[in-house]
C-alpha cells in the first residue's frame, strides 16, 4: 500500500480524534479558567459562605482504585474553604499541563489530516507533548498529594499519609514520546529529501 | 555545489518552451524551473529519462560538473 493511500485511510480517523481532541482542549480550557476564577473568587470571600452542607458527604478517589466515603460534617468552615480553594487551584493546574499537551495534539492531528505527518514542526510539537508528560508526571502527582494531604489533615485522620512520587505511566509515556519525536526528526529529513528530489 | 544543471541552454538550444516540456516531462512549471535555476538537491533517473528523451540528449548535455 502506498503512503498516500494508508493516509487516505487513516484521514477519516484522523479527523475524528482531531474533532475529539479540539473539543476537549475548549472543555479543559472552560474547566480550567472557571476553577482558577472560583479559586481565587473563595480566596477573597470569607469562610462564613462556607456554611453549605452539601459536601459533608463525598466520595473521593485519588488513584482511580481505591475510593474514600468522607464526611466533611464536622469540620469547620474555614478547613472547609481550605478543601474547595485547594481543589479548584488543582483543577486549574491540572487544565493548564492536560490544555497545552491537548493543544498541541490537536496541530499534529490537523498535519496528519493534512496528509503533511512529517513536518518538521511535528518534531517540536511531539518533544513538547512529551516534556510535558514528563514535567506533568511529578507536578500532577504533587498536586494530587497537597489535596490528598489537606483533606488528611482537615479530617485528623492519623492512619493515612501522602506519599509523593512521580506518576510512573505518564513517565514512561513521555519518554516514549520523546524517542518518537526523535523517529520522527529523521521522518522530517526523509520527507525533505523526498520533497527536494524532482 | 559543483555540479551545474544547463537545462536552460538545452531548452534555448532545442527551442522549446519550458512550459512545453515541463508537460511533455509531467513534472509541474514550478518544479522544472527548480531544477532550471538548480535548486533541487536531487533528480530522480525517470525524471532525467523523460528530459532526455523529449531533448533528444544526454543526461551530460543537461548536468555539467565544475570544480569549486
Amino acid at each position: 500500500m502506498r503512503s498516500e493511500e494508508y493516509l487516505q485511510k487513516y484521514h477519516g480517523v484522523t479527523k475524528f480524534l482531531r474533532i475529539l481532541a479540539q473539543i476537549s482542549f475548549w472543555l479543559v480550557v472552560v474547566l480550567g479558567a472557571a476553577s482558577l476564577a472560583l479559586g481565587v473568587a473563595t480566596l477573597f470571600m470569607s469562610s462564613d459562605s462556607f456554611t453549605f452542607n452539601f459536601l459533608d458527604n463525598i466520595r473521593l478517589s485519588m488513584d482511580g482504585v481505591l475510593q474514600f466515603d468522607l464526611s466533611l460534617a464536622n469540620i469547620t468552615a474555614t478547613t472547609k474553604k481550605e478543601i474547595i480553594t485547594t481543589i479548584l487551584f488543582a483543577l486549574s493546574s491540572f487544565a493548564i499541563i492536560y490544555g497545552l499537551i491537548i493543544s498541541q495534539l490537536t496541530s499534529f492531528l490537523k498535519t496528519v489530516e493534512n496528509g503533511m505527518p512529517f513536518a518538521s514542526a511535528n518534531v517540536k510539537r511531539l518533544n513538547m507533548i512529551g516534556i510535558l508528560f514528563i514535567v506533568g508526571s511529578f507536578i500532577i502527582n504533587t498536586v494530587y498529594g497537597l489535596v490528598a494531604n489537606k483533606i488528611i489533615h482537615a479530617l485528623g485522620i492519623s492512619t493515612l499519609s501522602v506519599n509523593l512520587q512521580s506518576d510512573a505511566n505518564m513517565l514512561f509515556m513521555g519518554i516514549i514520546i520523546i524517542i518518537l519525536a526523535g523517529i520522527f526528526r529523521y521522518g522530517s529529513y526523509l520527507q525533505d529529501e523526498y520533497d527536494a528530489t524532482i | 555545489m559543483a555540479i551545474i544543471l544547463r537545462l536552460d541552454r538545452m531548452l534555448a538550444d532545442r527551442k522549446m518552451q519550458q512550459n512545453d516540456l515541463a508537460e511533455k516531462v509531467g513534472i509541474s512549471v514550478v518544479n522544472l524551473s527548480n531544477i532550471k535555476t538548480g535548486k533541487v538537491k536531487a533528480i530522480r533517473f525517470s525524471t532525467l529519462d523523460a528530459i532526455c528523451r523529449e531533448l533528444k540528449c544526454q543526461p551530460g548535455d543537461i548536468l555539467e560538473y565544475q570544480a569549486e
